[in-house]
């Protein structure tokens, strides 16, 4: 019932349709069921006036009109419902990739990709089959049944009740059948997806399977997997297979036993031959019905369950608290000063899950470059993660222009903010997209959008890019791969600093930003970023000293906790990692030149 | 042929022309099977013909026993009155008609006897025929599906560095799966068609030739309308096809970018996308949905014509006694049996089609070569002594940028040494030349005094271990990814080695010790853990050679400790070529080498290296002294 709630208002858009493509069905259901009758009224015109043609033509027509009522109406039952149901499937899934956007960090980092994506393609597709194929061809069975049974009633009683007795096995058997195998087939798949993994790997650890020289072993543990999905698909098959047989021995049956029960009737003279014909029309228009009603008694089992998978996601929402809203920030207005007071976090939700951040105490001044180092796992990203939402933020720990950060708008907030992620994520589009991303009108044509092609330059020779444009034939326009897989890992950051600076925030952090640049393109990239940056508060999260010289203060980030702060001259002097770092970085440079 | 890159865009690429050698190749699969595919085939033959012959007794039965019946019409209005006063009816039955009638009564019962029995044969054969074209099916499938992954694992290594791996495991599964569909639904499906519409067609023209030809006519009627509606339900599919891989792909990139996403404000202009995209898959749909609801109509149609034209001639020639009612009631039962697969001849087409190009596909696969195999003349390798000597060896990936530069040194039997060396400085490369992953262009690498590409390389990479710095930790127990599967390590020696090697304890510490099963890439273990787990690998294995890349990841005082117990037993007694990061194993190390930018620039032991303040002194303030490696 559940599941009939959550459907309906998907539904009721399209209820005209539906109920126009239910109502031809008894049009074409009349149509369809004159047809046996018209033939054996032929047929008792053969016998009485054999030769006698005027009335067989009549008839003819007769039967050619009503094929051409049922196929009108078939055309509209179907056009109708399962065209409705297309649009149902839009809208559920437009209704699920919103709430999807709309969802936090936290949710995605406990679900895996591949599920959401059964999500939004198997469940919506079983959803689907219930809203059309399930109504079609349930009504048309109704239907049908309900006219049809009269009609042979009328002929003979018994002979109706013999004949259909066997074809009610059709539904059962699908319905027996049907099930076992899709648990058969689960089986198989599952067998199947250990298969690709186990082959996944093979490929993956290939190195040290050579180095072990264990192919041979290899190929003999994916001889048994092949062994058993075999074994497993044999058996599916010897469930399906049934099938085929049993459909054919249920009409054959039908057919037998209107020929013994028929053939003693017409001896006895109770049934006419026209009759006979007539009858084993009828039959074998409710042979298909027969079989669907299983058929849609299954998919509505997995409908059914598909739609409690969808209610289940849909439920989730986003943890970041967007209650206490009071400023919804004008991004020209913004100043971009942080204070972060007595932050901590950790990721976990118990209160002794390990503090990733612990007291922090820091103030960001506006329109300054401020960096945070640290090493790997100091919580440095936590930190830009934080100051952007993407986790929930603790009320009164960190102030933007001196508002509590949880009192601002999220969008407002976030428009304010350019962020330059330490995992690079581009979109496979063209580099000019990826670059214009945050623009307003991002559109499939950048052109059409708010940029122009000297802007675009501009930004891409800030970044470091416009060397880069070349090696691609269609420069700006070159369409990246699946996350960027066609550039190098220097080149994603640098189209990733241009998109974070077309977006015109007011502060930028940037996240180990340069990694994978080499020293010079990172001492020009600094160079253009002074002059690009000036007036933007500029977060500068990183490792390498090289590029934070400058930063008009420095705080050092250890397991958590802010160990020094202040300028490098000063940083340099006093014991510590940062003068650590310092040193090792002096010779590494010094290697590079010998 | 070197191995050539199976990009993925080729997968939607429909080759599929049925050329001779294709067939031939793909014959030779079943070739195994071919008495069970020669019974099939017969049953094949069989079942279409006892599925007919149930409707050809009812035709005998009309005109056999109920014939007389049937003549003389039901002008006497019996037939009006209904079935309840069968009884009744019977008894008022006339006693000289009765003996006439009993007659017919007990040849009907035969004719539904036979019926029946021929039924019983058909549920048998018909079963039969299904499982065991599926067995066939599958057994091929089993076979092709080996064949591809054994011939993926003497691949070289450079193979799998240029084939994305999801290439490779769709050779496996869908186009196998895909080859399957051209023994079972493809070919033997159309066969099934074919005798059935030869055996209804002799059928037909063997009872009346006239009304045949009448109901034949239809035929190409029905033909053109599948074939424009082929056309178009093709066209739209694809489109769909394509629609559909579009809103996948974005969705997947939606749900992995959605920080991206929110972080720049572009929830609405991402729903919107999407909304475009949605809205074009379902347009193609509709479009399909057209297609159909015109189609059947039209099949509707077509068939009523038939029926029609059967009813005008068969009246005409029943009322000149050119026929009798059965032959009507035959051509009226077979009218749909003979139209159904001329319907579906086109969708048969496109399954062998789409087969044939998976054909293609898989035999790409299997016609790469091996770039780098033992020569005819190989040595077998027992026992090595590890005496390793690189002579001059220059190599570099892509005859471009040079990796390794005249590159010459020694290692004694039972000698240890280390590399040091920055990054980039091709440490790693020796490494992957040693185990003869790729052949150095210039020079050599020698073992025992012997050329590596003269020995077998199974042979003697089995008699050494490589440990690299991230070591690959498959989805199985931890004692298979000791013993790697291999039969003459026991149990107890896994264990031995484990314990040696200090991971005794954290194994113990699993919820099922030595038979927990791990995640993908030992996704559950600590890096240390695996680590450990790694060097209990290579002990398992009593190399006779260690060569070992030392981890630079951070891991904690404790497993640190563990880690360099472990390292001073693995490396005890054995020749061993070490790429250190650790201080220990400089200072442990009989002899260091140091590699700056592919060359040997200087080489000795750990104080002497130090005392000349080049290179090495740098590096060892840099990677060991500091010991804060970032």
């Amino acid at each position: 019932m559940s599941s009939l709630k959550f459907i309906t208002p998907y539904i009721r858009p399209y209820w005209r349709s539906y109920l126009a493509g239910i109502l031809v069905i008894p049009l074409s259901t009349i149509c369809a069921l004159r047809i046996p009758k018209l033939t054996g009224d032929a047929v008792e015109h053969m016998q009485l006036q054999p030769g006698e043609m005027g009335r067989l033509y009549t008839l003819g027509v007769w039967i050619l009109i009503c094929a051409l009522g049922r196929g009108l109406g078939l055309f509209a039952t179907r056009f109708f419902i399962i065209s409705s149901s297309r649009r149902v499937e839009f809208d559920l899934r437009q209704r699920l990739f919103q709430h999807f956007v709309g969802l936090d960090r936290a949710f995605f980092d406990q679900s895996r990709t591949g599920d959401l994506m059964s999500r939004a393609t198997s469940d919506i597709d079983a959803t689907r089959t219930i809203v059309g194929p399930c109504i079609m061809y349930s009504a048309g069975t109704l239907f049908l049944l309900c006219v049809a049974i009269p009609l042979m009633i009328s002929i003979d009683g018994w002979l109706t009740l013999i004949v259909l007795v066997p074809l009610t096995l059709l539904s059962i058997s699908v319905r027996i059948i049907g099930p076992r195998v899709q648990k058969a087939f689960r089986r198989a798949q599952e067998t199947l997806g250990t298969l690709s993994s186990f082959a996944q790997e093979n490929s993956g650890g290939i190195r040290v399977i050579k180095t072990f020289a264990t192919e041979d072993r290899e190929i003999g543990s994916f001889q048994n997997l092949c062994d058993r999905y075999y074994n497993h698909n044999l058996a599916t098959e010897r469930i399906s297979n049934w099938m085929h047989p049993v459909v054919g021995a249920v009409t054959h049956i039908s057919m037998i036993l209107l020929l013994l029960v028929g053939g003693l009737l017409i001896i006895d003279r109770d049934l006419s031959f026209g009759e006979f014909i007539e009858f084993t029309g009828y039959l074998s228009l409710l042979i298909w019905p027969m079989i669907s009603i299983g058929w849609v008694v299954n998919q509505a089992y997995r409908g059914i369950a598909s739609i409690g998978r969808l209610t289940e996601v849909l439920k989730e929402e986003s943890k970041i608290d967007q209650e206490n809203v009071q400023h919804a920030l004008q991004t020209e207005e913004v100043k971009g000063e942080i204070t972060i007071n007595d932050l901590s976090f950790s990721y976990g939700l118990n209160p002794d899950s390990p503090k990733v951040l612990e007291n922090i105490n820091l103030t960001i001044p506006a329109g300054k470059t401020t960096a945070i180092i640290g090493r790997t796992g100091s919580g440095k990203s936590t930190l830009a993660h934080l100051l952007t939402r993407l986790y929930p933020v603790q009320d009164e720990t960190i102030y933007f222009d001196g508002k509590d950060l949880n009192q601002i708008q999220l969008q407002s907030l976030r428009r304010a903010i350019g962020v330059v992620p330490q995992d690079t994520f581009l979109f496979s589009r063209s580099i000019a997209q990826n670059m214009a991303f945050g623009l307003d009108c991002e559109n499939e044509d950048v052109e059409l959008a708010k940029c122009s092609e000297e802007e675009l330059l501009k930004f891409a020779q800030i970044a470091g890019l416009d060397q880069d444009l070349d090696q691609f034939n269609q420069g700006l326009e070159a369409v990246i791969g699946e996350r960027g897989v066609t550039l190098s890992g220097g080149q994603r950051q640098r189209v990733s600093i241009a998109r974070a600076l077309m977006y015109r925030p007011k502060v930028l952090i940037l996240d180990d930003a340069l990694s994978a640049v080499d020293t010079q393109t990172e001492e020009r990239i600094l160079n253009n970023l002074r002059e690009a940056t000036e007036d933007l508060t500029v977060i500068f999260i990183t490792h390498r000293l090289s590029s934070i010289k400058d930063a008009d203060q420095i705080y050092v980030l250890e397991d958590g906790c802010i160990s020094q702060g202040g300028k490098h001259e000063e940083l340099v002097e006093q014991k510590g990692l940062y003068q650590d770092l310092f040193r090792l970085q002096a010779l590494q440079r010094e290697l590079e030149d010998l | 042929m070197p191995p050539t890159p199976l990009s993925s865009q080729e997968e939607e690429k429909q080759v599929g022309r049925m050329d001779a050698q294709l067939a031939k190749r793909l014959l030779k699969y079943a070739w195994p099977y071919k008495k069970l595919l020669l019974l099939t085939l017969f049953l094949v033959l069989m079942v279409p013909l006892l599925d007919l012959a149930g409707t050809i007794i009812v035709k005998e039965a009309l005109d056999g026993p109920l014939k007389s019946i049937i003549d003389s019409g039901s002008s006497d209005g019996s037939s009006s009155i209904s079935g309840m006063n069968f009884f009744q009816d019977w008894a008022q039955t006339f006693e000289f008609e009765l003996d006439h009638l009993s007659s017919a009564r007990s040849s009907l019962f035969n004719y539904c006897r036979v019926y029946l029995f021929i039924l019983l044969m058909f549920i048998a054969l018909r079963y039969a025929q299904g499982l065991m074209m599926a067995t066939i099916g599958q057994k091929v499938m089993r076979d092709v599906r080996m064949q591809i992954f054994s011939h993926l694992q003497r691949m070289p290594l450079e193979f799998f560095h240029k084939n994305p791996v999801g290439a490779l495991v769709t050779r496996l599964t869908n186009d196998v799966e895909a080859l399957n569909q051209l023994f079972t639904s493809g070919v033997v499906t159309l066969l099934a068609d074919i005798i059935l519409l030869t055996g209804i067609s002799c059928v037909l023209f063997y009872n009346s030739p006239d009304l045949a030809l009448v109901t034949v006519s239809v035929v190409p009627v029905l033909l053109i309308a599948t074939f424009i509606f082929r056309y178009f339900a093709r066209k739209f599919y694809r489109e769909q096809r394509s629609h559909l891989s579009h809103l996948n792909a974005f969705t997947q990139e939606s749900l992995q970018g959605i920080d991206t996403i929110q972080l720049f404000t572009r929830e609405s202009e991402t729903r919107s996308r999407f909304r475009g995209i949605n809205f074009n898959y379902m347009k193609a749909f509709l479009k399909t949905v057209l297609a159909y609801s015109i189609y059947f109509p039209v099949i509707e149609m077509v068939s009523a014509t038939a029926l029609v034209l059967i009813i005008l001639r068969g009246g005409y020639l029943l009322g000149s006694n050119g026929i009798e009612f059965g032959t009507f009631f035959l051509f009226w039962r077979f009218l749909e049996r003979f139209l159904m697969p001329i319907r579906d001849m086109a969708e048969r087409y496109n399954v062998l089609q789409a087969a044939m190009a998976a054909s293609e596909r898989i035999f790409r696969v299997l016609d790469s070569e091996e770039s780098i195999r033992n020569r005819p003349d190989a040595k077998s390798v027992d026992n090595i002594k590890g005496e390793i000597e690189f002579d001059r060896v220059t190599f570099s990936y892509n005859s471009k940028d040079i990796v390794l530069k005249n590159f010459s040194a020694k290692v004694k039997t039972g000698e240890s040494v280390a590399i040091v060396g920055a990054t980039g400085a091709g440490k790693s490369t020796l490494i992957t030349l040693l185990s003869r992953f790729y052949d150095p262009q210039e020079g050599g690498i020698k073992l025992d005094g012997t050329d590596l590409r003269d020995l077998k390389k199974q042979e003697f990479r089995s008699r050494m271990a490589v440990v690299l710095q991230d070591p690959f930790i498959f989805s199985r127990s931890i004692l298979e990814n000791i013993t790697l599967g291999n039969p003459n390590i026991s149990r107890e020696q896994a264990i031995e080695a484990a314990k040696r090697v200090n991971a005794h304890g954290f194994i113990e510490r699993l919820p099922d010790g030595y038979d927990t099963h791990l995640q993908e890439r030992g996704g559950t273990l600590s890096v240390g853990e695996r680590q450990l787990l790694s060097f209990a690998r290579a002990l398992s294995h009593d190399p006779d050679l260690i060569v070992l890349d030392e981890a630079t990841a951070h891991v904690d005082t404790e497993t640190e400790k563990l880690i360099q117990e472990a390292l001073e037993v693995l490396l005890k007694d054995r020749t061993s070529i070490v790429i250190a990061h650790r201080l220990s194993t400089i200072q442990r190390a009989d002899r260091i080498l140091v590699l700056h930018k592919g060359e040997l620039r200087e080489s000795g032991q750990h104080q002497e290296l130090l005392t000349e303040k080049g290179i090495y002194y740098r590096l060892y303030q840099l990677q060991f002294l500091g010991e804060a490696g970032m």
